[in-house]
């Protein structure tokens, strides 16, 4: 083949691959790339053995949700009869293939409370490497083809900066730092750590309390990391750690605070909306019959929606007021998705749900028993849905 | 034609001279990698270097392999981390075959890195595994947790095929000589109860069950983490000391529950808002490093002779097995262990344990029994 005719051929691969990868919807962390739940596109409205396109065995448990990024799946898991061996695996998006499998020890304590296991946190992503966290504190780094970048052990430094019932906050990279709360009854600590080497830009000293909740962040008018406490919510410069505003009237230390179309969606005292035009995190509205359990909320075809063991309530956004409480099958630990005016639930029997939303009622319109307990947060990219149990992970399409 | 060999010999001593060169050049990059990567450190320390260094780490061929395990004895965990992952990217990625005989020589070799040894074992499994399997005959006694818990396991599957009978219960005795993890060893102990044997769970485990305690001391509102009380400044057991309730006097407490619990709110109040010290000491038969491995929903502190070796402050967020694992260094002969037990003021039902479980074991779980047991009433 003449050497003219091959690199025209690369560059079309590689406009082909760059154009699949330009294509593809991103889920980089735990409630999608804007943190809000939200599908761009519609999801499968049916859930039944028929539109399960993939399933593949994993080598270990995890409560962690799948991220996507590109044309691949990320997802962590531990394993091992003490929960000491990490798993990073990456699967094709299309194919379920197995792309790579990473495995690590655990440099932190492993116990956690039976229900949880050691790949509790979400990984997330930058576009360019995978940020992975554990209950044992363990930070690992790696590129998309997964090799090792950096590896900090923040138990290993700070050994008693841990949780006997396990660790679950799931880290967020903001401007490039990734910040990862690790907050205890002991030591509590929030990092801000480079992405590029794992340095510490910045160590917060956070309040002494066990905390399982998940960092947000704002957009506008500058990017703004909220660690969320059971203080409350310290608003933060991710590259400086600098705190710009406090909301001090305490909040959930499991469900974790959503974000949008400006206003603050706070688990405290039920659920309270905060402004954040107002600079100050000025109080909107406080309603405690929203009052979520372990899911954390979301804000779908208009309605803020809460989850709770057996029954999931709809409110409207602008003043908290109640519109209706449908029964579904609980209880959960996944924290719910949506697209459209579909809502997507996950209970602990591994039970989806999907469940119509409207100004009216929620009535669920299809479920699919998956038959493996499910605690993870699903993931969605390009209209079809990822979740995993202990054993599985499964993409759901159409 | 004298001459073309000679030049013939020439060239060929030059190029040898050349290869040479380049594979000690070859062999020093890789030291030169390997030392960077066991130089990472707490605190991100190295992590710069490390990251050009497992960059050119991945890139030698299989051959690099053994080198990469023996830089992983005496390494730290991150380091370790570091180190396993190239390991795995050379076996996925790397040219040339895997020396299979060096691998198995590491395998072998107790002396060596216990994770490395486990990961070089899951590697065997997957390329041969009827050789591995047969492997673990022989492992029932292995200084890998990862490593006996698999051949235990295979004892125990066997030994859950026969029929009941002396055959039955050597194999399950056979199982219970290399188990230390609490669900095997407790699977074998059931299995053998259905057989008349008792087996000696606090023993097995190396639980510490005899203890002198002293107390309650004031707690309230979780103010005595950093009080220090007398027992923190004298060892003193004839001594009387005012307490949260009134003079308090060191008395013995023992437990006979099978998994060592040693039961403050049922054997001597179920105080709140109260401190507890303990005491107790370790016969060892030699200078020794050991692993404290315990469990309380209680906060506490934790010293041997004399030193602080770990003291946390949390309360009630469950009591598991091996929940706390302090490594400590044990002279040979007496240790003497001071232990601090705190309890808050929580009502719920699920805040009222006030009890500690701790045991003596090595880095794998092990149970070490000291040279002679301890009497609390001497």
């Amino acid at each position: 083949m003449p050497a003219n005719r091959s690199i025209i051929l690369i560059c079309f691969a590689s406009a082909l691959a760059f154009t699949s990868m330009a294509d593809a919807e991103d889920w980089r962390q735990f409630r999608g790339d804007d943190l809000s739940g939200l599908s761009p596109k519609p999801l499968p409205t049916e859930i039944s053995g028929d539109t399960i396109q993939w399933e593949v065995d994993l080598p270990g448990r995890g409560l962690s949700a799948p991220i996507v990024v590109g044309d691949r799946v990320y997802l962590s898991a531990s394993s091992g009869f003490d929960q000491d061996r990490l798993h990073l695996l990456c699967f094709d998006k299309q194919t379920g293939e197995e792309v790579f499998e990473r495995q690590f020890w655990a440099t932190g304590r492993t116990v956690s409370h039976p229900k949880m296991a050691n790949a509790t946190p979400t990984p997330c992503s930058d576009g360019k490497r995978i940020f992975a966290t554990f209950s044992s504190n363990d930070v690992i780094c790696i590129d998309l083809d997964g090799n090792l970048q950096w590896f900090r052990g923040m138990n290993y430094d700070y050994p008693n900066a841990t949780n006997s019932l396990g660790m679950s906050s799931s880290p967020v990279v903001v401007d490039d730092t990734l910040i990862v709360q690790v907050e205890s009854d002991a030591d509590s600590f929030a990092f801000g750590l480079d992405v590029a080497n794992g340095k510490t830009r910045w160590q917060k000293e956070r309040p002494r309390k066990a905390n399982w909740t998940s960092p947000t962040v704002v957009t506008k008018p500058e990017p703004l990391v909220l660690l969320q406490s059971a203080s409350g919510i310290e608003a933060v410069k991710p590259k400086s750690g600098d705190t710009i505003w406090k909301y001090e009237s305490g909040a959930s230390t499991i469900p974790s605070s959503l974000v949008q179309d400006d206003i603050l969606y706070i688990p405290s005292n039920g659920i309270t909306a905060v402004s954040l035009t107002s600079g100050n995190g000025e109080e909107i509205w406080n309603v405690r019959r929203l009052s979520p359990s372990t899911p954390s909320p979301i804000l779908a075809n208009g309605m803020l929606i809460t989850v709770s063991n057996v029954k999931i309530a709809a409110a409207n956004p602008e003043d908290g007021e109640v519109l209706w409480e449908s029964r579904v099958s609980g209880p959960f630990s996944a924290s719910p998705i949506a697209a459209g005016k579909y809502l997507y639930l996950f209970n602990e029997k591994g039970l989806a749900q999907v469940v119509e939303i409207t100004k009216e009622e929620g009535k669920v319109v299809s479920d699919y028993d998956f038959g493996e307990i499910i605690l993870g947060t699903p993931a969605a990219s390009d209209g079809a849905i990822f979740v995993r149990s202990d054993e599985h992970l499964w993409k759901i399409g159409k | 034609m004298q001459a073309l060999t000679r030049l013939n010999f020439s060239i060929a001593l030059f190029l040898s001279g050349i290869l040479a060169f380049s594979t000690s050049l070859t062999f020093a990059d890789l030291q030169e990698d390997l030392k960077i990567l066991t130089d990472v450190d707490h605190r991100a320390a190295g992590n710069i270097e490390a990251q050009a260094a497992y960059a050119s780490l991945v890139k030698n061929d299989r051959d690099a392999l053994p080198q990469i395990l023996k830089a992983m004895n005496g390494a730290n965990p991150l380091a370790e981390n570091y180190l396993r992952s190239a390991f795995e990217v050379i076996v996925a990625d790397g040219e040339g075959d895997l020396p299979m005989g060096q691998l198995a020589a590491y395998l072998q070799d107790q002396e060596n890195n216990q994770k490395a040894r486990s990961m070089v074992f899951e590697l065997l499994k997957h390329k041969t595994p009827a050789k591995a399997d047969k492997m673990l005959d022989g492992m029932l006694k292995d200084s890998s947790a990862e490593i006996r818990y698999q051949a235990v396991q295979k004892v125990i599957d066997r030994a859950k095929k026969l029929d009941a009978g002396e055959q039955k219960k050597e194999a399950y005795l056979t199982a219970l000589s290399g188990a230390s993890e609490e669900g095997q060893v407790k699977a074998i102990s059931d299995a053998l109860k259905e057989m008349d044997v008792e087996v000696d769970l606090q023993k097995h485990f190396g639980l510490l069950t005899d203890w002198k305690i002293i107390g309650p001391f004031d707690n309230k509102e979780m103010k005595a983490f950093d009080i220090a009380y007398p027992p923190e400044e004298e060892l003193d057991f004839g001594a009387s000391y005012e307490g949260m309730e009134g003079p308090v006097q060191w008395q013995t407490i023992t437990t006979d529950d099978p998994m060592g619990a040693v039961d403050i709110a049922k054997s001597i109040g179920p105080y709140k808002g109260a401190v507890m010290y303990m005491y107790s000491e370790y016969d060892s038969p030699s200078e020794q490093d050991v692993y404290f491995r315990m469990a309380t929903a209680n906060a506490w502190k934790l010293w041997v002779n004399g030193e602080l070796v770990f003291a946390r402050e949390e309360y009630h967020r469950g009591m598991r097995w091996d929940q706390y694992r302090v490594p400590v260094s044990l002279k040979e002969g007496k240790n003497e262990i001071l232990f601090k037990i705190l309890q808050n003021e929580q009502t719920q039902p699920w805040a009222q344990d006030y009890k500690i479980q701790m045991r003596v074991c090595d880095q794998s779980g092990q149970g070490l029994l000291p040279r002679t047991s301890y009497d609390p009433n001497k």
